[in-house]
């Protein structure tokens, strides 16, 4: 669990990671969900994203890597996960449909902002 | 080897080791992508396949060009390639250059087919394009001569970029095409032997 805000948890399952403050519109961050590091992203729209944050293909640490059209690029292999959908955007887009249908997704972490921190739940066993 | 070199990008507060995984994985994506074009090239063919062709040619011949020069360069810095070949593409920094399933069997790309292809071809350009992004931005200010290196190929992926982008109607057009095929006007300077 991150650090514990003024408020503390609003409910028995959500975390507060963040301040909402500290996470501005393009920027990412790496917070911890229990043993889980998962990738908090501020989307040009503003809203905030929360993902996996290590890559599906090789496991590589995403915060490194960068905002790509709602999407985050991977810094060292460069695929590029849609973080509302967690679906791979590329290579899937170009890959042959064998190979195409064997990129996994991103998983996605439940979060929303409230009380001025950012809230994010676990996942569900087996999303 | 160069001691004092690679001193001097550790002093700079550079993870060396990760610049030495960044430059390999580019690397192997050029080296994939030489190959992949290859492929790419040879289904250029029939009345809009051909006009295509010498364009993949050059990026091809430069991509192998960037090869070429970043290989010295993780040398210097007490990097080497990994020994086996499949392990090297495994570790590409983009994803394989795939001929498009709509091509396959030797048909002339048209129509959708084209825009296949072209896709294929325009997001690899793209790909390079935040890899040595990515690169510049690791080494800005503090290891000049992997910058200006990364610097150089960004110049050429970028270009790539618009003539194939430029194939799918996005334009218009800010330049003319190589001189002769894969000059690489801006990697030339860091090629260490003579490339015709």
């Amino acid at each position: 669990m991150g650090p514990m805000g003024p408020i503390g948890p609003i409910g028995p399952m959500w975390h507060n990671v963040l301040p909402s403050a500290d996470l501005a519109t393009g920027a990412l961050a790496k917070v911890l969900v229990g043993v889980e590091p998962v990738l908090l992203a501020r989307l040009d729209d503003g809203t905030v994203a929360a993902a996996s944050a290590v890559c599906p293909h090789r496991g590589e640490d995403l915060s490194g890597g960068r905002l790509y059209f709602g999407a985050i690029d991977c810094p060292l292999h460069h695929y590029v996960y849609d973080l509302r959908t967690g679906a791979n955007r590329y290579p899937r887009d170009v890959f042959p449909a064998d190979l195409a249908a064997q990129l996994d997704a991103l998983p996605l972490y439940p979060v929303k902002e409230e009380n001025g921190w950012i809230w994010v739940a676990p996942r569900e066993t087996g999303s | 080897m160069g001691k004092v070199a690679k001193e001097m990008v550790q002093k700079s507060g550079i993870n060396l080791e990760e610049l030495l995984k960044k430059l390999v994985a580019a690397a192997g994506a050029e080296f994939t992508t030489f190959y992949y074009y290859t492929i790419l090239r040879v289904a250029a063919i029939g009345m809009e396949g051909e006009g295509l062709k010498e364009i993949i040619e050059d990026a091809r011949i430069e991509d192998r060009n960037h090869f070429e020069a970043l290989v010295p360069r993780i040398y210097e810095l007490g990097g080497e390639l990994p020994r086996d070949i499949r392990g090297f593409a495994d570790v590409a920094g983009c994803p394989d250059a795939y001929l498009p399933d709509s091509l396959k069997g030797g048909k002339s790309p048209t129509g959708a087919s084209l825009k296949d292809l072209l896709t294929v071809l325009v997001e690899a350009e793209r790909c390079a394009i935040r890899c040595y992004t990515d690169l510049c931005q690791f080494t800005q200010g503090k290891d000049p001569r992997t910058y200006a290196i990364s610097s150089a190929i960004l110049n050429e992926e970028i270009e790539h970029e618009a003539w194939f982008s430029e194939f799918l109607g996005e334009g218009p057009s800010g330049h003319f095409r190589r001189g002769k095929p894969g000059a690489s006007p801006y990697v030339a300077p860091f090629m260490t032997a003579d490339h015709g």
